[in-house]
């Protein structure tokens, strides 16, 4: 793995306005950075990263599987005890998930570090499916890049073929805040992938959900019977729908289970269930006696996104992410690990999976030892 | 930013290595068929006799659902999630007339951050 210096495409405009992608900040600072790129091997792209997520993604469910069976578990997670049933029942259903994406800290040495799993409502999927690869393809045909230069990115034909699987050729909804470009942007993109399963498909703001007697209803009185939500679970669950009887009738993508995994409490269930694994962090709950007893350390809240309210705490150091009120559940605290530094840039992995299989990867950068919403994202390669 | 990007079904088949599993990726599989046999091995009992308990009193109560006693209750299955579809599962067709439907109960949180991460 190395960090190399790559030239950027002419015309970079008209590309992103023909694929509706902005690759800029809305303060107008660089999102997509193509000015330098990330080369991998096959070996590392298939020994370090891609068997690992498969393992990975099979211990997080295995988590599941124990967490919906034992009280003791969810209450360690906050969970709030109004949801346990609806997250067991759709575990027990067996209710299929999309996608997700765990979180790596990699430096091509060692073995790949699980940070997180987001496995609820990850973003960067559309520049991580379609704007790298045509950035591949591009640079292959300028001759910037060899022939046989590859990507780690099957995600595009994987979201078609999960969504033929799951959808079965019926009508979904599509939520999200509206107020959000970034979410909105990652959800067009997955109701695109959805439409070209061959699915009929309608999109709503998450404030235009209505309740109805029997289930929830769009604006138009069209009942939801199937709906993908780029919404967290633990806000479904703590507002004000949160505890109508309609979220059993209605099938969700990501489905209710999935708020044990996107729990941060799930990285220190990893842990238990397979201590010393060689892509875990130590992690234990705050407060618990079994919590380990670690020097350098990074504290978590339990429910928290884009690393706000993360801290870094070293013997010497103390970092802290962006003040945004988490935490009131309660924290992990997991074993302290530097992301790789290439040129004062911290990179880390976020590595796909669609359904159950590995599906791909971007890398994001940042000046921060933790990792925002401010991060870069950088496209990569596999060079033979 | 288009709320609906163009359509990309016309991009190059997948890589290699996508179609030939490596010995890496078969070694992932045997670790991870261990794990499930482990996994569905393996569930408390007090959980399995709760819902035991409730499936039988569903039965004798026809308002009673036992699709419902949905807490405990996966442990009776050696089947993996994904293999399921929404595809069996059939629902009550939405009528034209108003349901009095009330909105705003969704998107109320979000500690000035949206949805995704």
């Amino acid at each position: 793995m190395r960090r190399a210096i790559s030239p950027p495409r002419e015309n970079l405009g008209a590309e992103f306005a023909e694929i509706g992608f902005t690759a800029r900040f809305e303060d107008g600072s660089t999102y997509w950075d193509e000015r330098v790129r990330y080369e991998f091997t096959l070996q590392e792209i298939e020994r370090d990263l891609e068997a690992p997520v498969a393992e990975l993604h099979a211990l997080a469910l295995d988590v599941v599987d124990r967490a919906v069976s034992d009280e003791a578990t969810l209450a360690r997670l906050k969970i709030p005890y109004h949801a346990w049933d609806a997250i067991a029942a759709s575990w027990k259903r067996r209710e299929p998930s999309l996608y997700g994406r765990f979180d790596l800290a990699f430096d091509g040495e060692g073995p790949a570090k699980l940070l997180e799993y987001n496995g609820d409502t990850p973003t960067a999927l559309y520049e991580a499916a379609v704007v790298q690869w045509r950035w591949l393809e591009q640079l292959i045909a300028n001759g910037d890049l060899p022939a046989d230069a590859d990507q780690f990115n099957s995600l595009h034909e994987k979201l078609i073929a999960r969504w033929a699987r799951i959808g079965a050729g019926g009508f979904v909804h599509f939520a999200c805040m509206f107020s959000e470009t970034d979410d909105r942007g990652t959800l067009g993109y997955i109701q695109d992938c959805a439409d070209q399963a061959g699915l009929a498909t309608t999109t709503l703001d998450m404030g235009d959900i209505g309740l109805g007697p029997d289930g929830f209803y769009d604006r138009s009185e069209r009942r939801i019977e199937r709906m993908f939500k780029l919404y967290p679970w633990e806000w479904m669950f703590a507002d004000a729908f949160g505890k109508t009887p309609a979220l059993r009738a209605t099938r969700f993508v990501e489905p209710p289970w999935k708020l044990i995994v996107t729990c941060k409490g799930a990285l220190a269930l990893m842990w238990e269930r397979a201590k010393g694994h060689p892509n875990l962090l130590a992690c234990g709950f705050e407060g618990e006696a079994g919590c380990p007893d670690m020097r350098s350390y990074a504290r978590k809240p339990l429910f928290s996104r884009e690393g706000a309210d993360v801290e870094l705490v070293t013997p010497t150091t103390h970092e802290r992410g962006r003040k945004a009120g988490y935490g009131g559940e309660g924290f992990v605290r997991q074993e302290f690990v530097k992301l790789p530094s290439f040129d004062h840039a911290r990179a880390i992995v976020g590595a796909w999976v669609v359904g159950d299989e590995p599906a791909g990867m971007g890398l994001r950068e940042d000046t921060n030892a933790i990792t925002s919403n401010r991060a870069r994202f950088v496209p990569h390669v596999i060079l033979a | 930013m288009p709320p609906s990007p163009p359509n990309f079904g016309r991009r190059a088949p997948p890589p290699p290595w996508v179609r030939t599993p490596s010995p890496q990726k078969r070694t992932a599989a045997i670790v991870i068929g261990s794990l499930y046999l482990a996994v569905f091995g393996a569930v408390a009992a007090g959980a399995v006799e709760r819902h035991r308990a409730c499936v039988r009193d569903a039965e004798r109560d026809p308002a009673k659902d036992p699709d419902a006693c949905s807490y405990f209750s996966h442990s009776s299955s050696a089947h993996y999630y994904s293999g399921n579809s929404w595809g069996s599962r059939s629902y009550a067709s939405s009528s034209s007339s108003s349901h009095g439907l009330s909105f705003g109960g969704f998107g109320g949180s979000g500690h000035g951050f949206g949805g995704g991460e």
